[in-house]
C-alpha cells in the first residue's frame, strides 16, 4: 500500500475512533439513567470513550500492525455490542448491567455507523500493512 | 423475550477434570465463553426485576411502562399524584418536553410518584435516554 493510502486510511479509521467516543461520552449520562446497575451503563460508555481515544492516539502515533489491531478490536467490539444490544434483551453480565435499546435514534444511528465503517476501514489497515510486512525483500 | 419476575438458576456444577485431546479443548473453551455471561450474571446476584405490584387506587392516573412505550390509564386532576411502574429490564424516565414541568427517572422494575402540574392541558413528555418514547399527558 502507498504511505498516502496507508495514512488516508489511518485518518478515517482515527476519525471514527474520535466520532465513538463524542458520542460515546455525549450518551453516558442518559445511559446512567438507562442502565443503573452494576457499575453503570454511563460508566461503560466513559470507559469506552476512553479506550477508543487511547487506540486513536495509538494509531495516528504508530500506524503499526499492532495498531490497526487494536483499533479494530475496539471498533468490531463496540459495533457488535450496539448491534447485540438493539436486537438482544441481555440480563447483567457480571457488572454489565442490562442495556437492551431496541429503538434508533440519530446519534445512536451515526454511532453504528461509524463504529461499523471504522471496523471495515481497520481490518483493511490490518490486512494492508500485514501485506506490507510480508512483501518487505528479506536479504 | 424478556420474561420479567423469571429467575436464572445461580448454581454451577463441577466436573472432573481429565486431559482432552486440542480439539475437545478448543470446543470446551467455545462453550465455556458462551456460557460464561449466563454463569456471571447468574453470580451477579442480580436478578431480573420483579413484576411491580403497584396499589394504585380506582381511577388514580397510573403511567405503565412496557416493552418501551408509555400507557396512561385513569383520569389526570390538577396536582394529582401519578404513580410510574416501570416493567421494562432497563430504566426509564418521564420528562415534559418543556423544560422544567416534571421530570422523575424510574429504574428497572421500579414504581414512582410525582404530581401532576396545577394546570389543566395537554403535556407532551419523553423518555430521556429513549428519545422515540413519547407520549402526551391530559391534565383536567
Amino acid at each position: 500500500m502507498s504511505p498516502v493510502a496507508e495514512r488516508v486510511v489511518r485518518g478515517l479509521v482515527v476519525l471514527a475512533l474520535v466520532v465513538d467516543a463524542v458520542i460515546h461520552l455525549r450518551l453516558a449520562p442518559q445511559m446512567q439513567l438507562a442502565a443503573p446497575g452494576g457499575i453503570g451503563g454511563g460508566w461503560l460508555f466513559r470507559i469506552q470513550a476512553v479506550v477508543a481515544l487511547l487506540a486513536a492516539v495509538f494509531l495516528l502515533w504508530k500506524g503499526s500492525r499492532l495498531a490497526y489491531l487494536v483499533a479494530a478490536v475496539v471498533l468490531v467490539s463496540v459495533f457488535g455490542a450496539v448491534m447485540t444490544y438493539a436486537f438482544v434483551d441481555l440480563p447483567a453480565i457480571g457488572p454489565i448491567p442490562p442495556m437492551y435499546d431496541p429503538q434508533w435514534y440519530p446519534e445512536k444511528t451515526l454511532s453504528a455507523v461509524v463504529e461499523g465503517l471504522g471496523a471495515v476501514l481497520a481490518l483493511a489497515g490490518l490486512w494492508l500493512t500485514s501485506r506490507q510486512v510480508r512483501d518487505v525483500p528479506r536479504g | 423475550m424478556r420474561q420479567p419476575g423469571t429467575r436464572r438458576p445461580g448454581t454451577t456444577q463441577s466436573t472432573p477434570h481429565r486431559t482432552r485431546p486440542p480439539l475437545h479443548r478448543a470446543a470446551a473453551a467455545v462453550l465455556a465463553l458462551g456460557i460464561l455471561p449466563a454463569v456471571l450474571s447468574g453470580c451477579s446476584g442480580e436478578e431480573e426485576p420483579e413484576s411491580p405490584a403497584a396499589t394504585v387506587e380506582d381511577g388514580a392516573a397510573l403511567i405503565t411502562i412496557t416493552d418501551f412505550e408509555f400507557t396512561l390509564t385513569g383520569a389526570v386532576e390538577p396536582g394529582a399524584t401519578i404513580t410510574v411502574t416501570n416493567e421494562d429490564n432497563v430504566g426509564h424516565t418521564v420528562t415534559s418536553d418543556e423544560d422544567g414541568i416534571f421530570d422523575v427517572a424510574v429504574g428497572p422494575g421500579e414504581t414512582v410518584t410525582f404530581t401532576a402540574p396545577d394546570e389543566a392541558g395537554d403535556y407532551p413528555y419523553h423518555c430521556t435516554p429513549h428519545p422515540n418514547m413519547v407520549s402526551v399527558l391530559t391534565v383536567g
